[in-house]
């Protein structure tokens, strides 16, 4: 049963690419990946619970990207688990500071017996910007909140999950042919419910909240991300 | 490249679906040959919860387990059929001085043997006690399943306990602890609805959840519904609104136990409809430990249930 718990907190644990900053650009799209989770401690020592997602987003316009992702390791246990997202481009400074904000729809099914279902929505804030003279090196950070529209007793109507990661830009390629490509890997850190002090069956890790860690990966398409 | 990565995530797609099942990790079961009750120092099968928590809380040095303190003479081992052929393994503990009868209905750890030390107290305190193996636990054939688990229990309760020296039927309670919550509210059901031909005293339960699918919310903290991530879909909250008013029941819970939290106890409590129904929290207790974090209290509180009661006379 722990384990149970443990698949199914992918909502609020950063199912989305970790950063959404930067918009692609209108026409450019871009796959991403990331494995990891929060802590718990389910077979003895607490370890992030190895979720692993794919997704992609395309840019509709030059501000406003549609974004989708599937967690495979719901997948593995019956669940669908996708979610879909719009995110707007609020502030951008070429070389600088940019700021996106994401309205996103997780939806989670059972396999086995639909067409049970589940909605829960999220507002996202993303900032983020290269490190000044290490253009290479972008830091990043944010919150989401996810709503729970009917909470079990005595559970939290909200997710609030601040983040803060690292992303590693690798130079970028120039296609002889088609677009230019770039790859990014992240180190992606997030609290969720820090403000919740309690222990469940799943053991998260403090007992304030769930501390939550994801290795991501990006390949953007056109439109560099810099 | 593009359509590379898009193979190897589709790929990882259909080697993902339908390989798992979160109902492996609902049973700890682990199957036993034999145990060996009498050995000297011990049999590690018979590691008790009791004595691990007398270990962590008072320090030691007791040992980690103890050859069985219930006798050759007073143990009566045995099997019974199931209706698919499964046969489950039961143990009864006779204590010649008994009057009262207690069917005990065990946790989701490994076998019986994890908690034999529970027998043990409850015998030693002057009752009788049936404990069994669900199926896939200990020495009980099969896989474990919610189905088996309320059959072995009915099946042992109706075709065994009646042929057990010392037993009178009439003064039979019900004891559960955490997963056995579940068959001692479905066995208390079905004897409040009249199908089942062992009436209790009265229902005891001990580290309880009030369903698997208030588990499941209370772990992941969203509205899921039990189907998602579970065939086993205990329902004791249901059950114990359905019980005889004239029921009595006692639910026992540790205060901080974090494993099982005592949210479940409240919540099977609200949804108890008896006339007789008491929540007892025991401080500073954890899941496994009220026997010995609350012992004089637990003490206290088991034998006053059962003797007001079934009163000796």
């Amino acid at each position: 049963m722990v384990m149970a718990g443990a698949v199914v907190a992918l909502v609020g644990s950063g199912c989305a690419a970790p950063n959404l900053s930067r918009t692609v650009g209108r026409g450019n799209s871009e796959l991403h990946a990331s494995a990891g989770g929060p802590f718990a401690a389910v077979l003895g020592p607490p370890l992030p619970v190895p979720h692993a997602n794919v997704g992609g987003r395309v840019g509709v316009s030059n501000r406003v990207d549609l974004d989708g992702n599937v967690n495979l390791l719901a997948m593995a246990f019956q669940i669908l688990a996708f979610d879909v997202a719009a995110n707007v481009q609020l502030y951008r400074r070429r070389g600088g500071l940019a700021v996106a904000g994401s309205t996103r729809l997780y939806l989670m099914g059972d396999l086995d017996e639909p067409p049970a279902t589940r909605l829960y929505p999220e507002l996202g804030l993303h900032a983020g910007g290269p490190v000044p003279r290490v253009d290479w090196l972008h830091l990043y950070g944010g919150q989401t909140l996810v709503v729970s529209p009917n909470p079990p007793r005595d559970g939290s109507a909200v997710f609030w999950t601040p983040f803060f990661g690292v992303e590693f830009l690798l130079p970028y390629q120039r296609a002889r042919r088609g677009r230019t490509r770039q790859h990014g890997i992240a180190i992606h850190t997030a609290w969720m419910n820090p403000h919740e002090q309690r222990n469940t069956v799943l053991d998260y890790q403090p007992s304030r909240g769930a501390i939550a860690v994801h290795l991501g990966y990006r390949l953007r398409f056109g439109g560099l991300d810099r | 490249m593009t359509r590379r990565l898009v193979a190897t995530a589709a790929g990882l797609v259909l080697l993902a679906s339908g390989c798992l099942t979160l109902d492996s990790f609902f049973f700890s079961n682990e199957p036993v040959e034999d145990y060996r009750w009498d050995d000297d120092p011990c049999d590690p099968q018979l590691q008790g919860e009791i004595t691990e928590a007398e270990n962590r809380l008072e320090g030691g040095p007791a040992p980690s387990c103890h050859p069985s303190r219930i006798g050759p003479d007073e143990r009566h081992e045995g099997f019974v059929s199931l209706e698919d052929g499964r046969k489950i393994h039961y143990v009864y503990a006779h204590n010649p001085a008994a009057t009262t009868t207690i069917f005990y209905s065990h946790g989701t750890s490994r076998h019986l043997g994890r908690y034999w030390d529970r027998v043990e107290l409850l015998w030693s305190w002057g009752y009788n006690v049936m404990i069994y193996d669900y199926p896939g636990y200990g020495r009980s054939e099969g896989e474990p399943d919610q189905a088996g688990v309320y059959a072995s229990a009915r099946a042992v309760l109706e075709r065994v306990l009646p042929d057990m020296p010392g037993v009178d039927l009439d003064r039979v309670f019900f004891m559960g602890y955490s997963l056995g919550g579940g068959p001692t509210y479905q066995l208390a059901f079905e004897a409040s609805a009249g199908t089942l031909s062992v009436t209790p005293r009265g229902v005891v339960t001990e580290a309880v959840f009030c369903s698997t699918e208030a588990l499941i919310q209370d772990g992941t903290r969203l509205d899921l519904p039990v189907e998602f991530l579970s065939d086993n879909p205990f329902d004791n909250c249901d059950r114990i609104g359905r019980l005889d008013r004239d029921l009595p029941v006692l639910l026992v819970h540790g205060a901080a136990d974090d494993f099982i939290v005592p949210l479940h106890a409240h919540m099977l409590h609200d949804a108890a409809v008896g006339e007789d129904v008491t929540l007892l929290l025991v401080p500073e207790s954890d899941h496994s430990e009220v026997p010995v974090a609350g012992r004089e209290l637990y003490e206290q509180s088991l034998r006053d249930f059962f003797d007001r009661l079934a009163p000796t006379e």
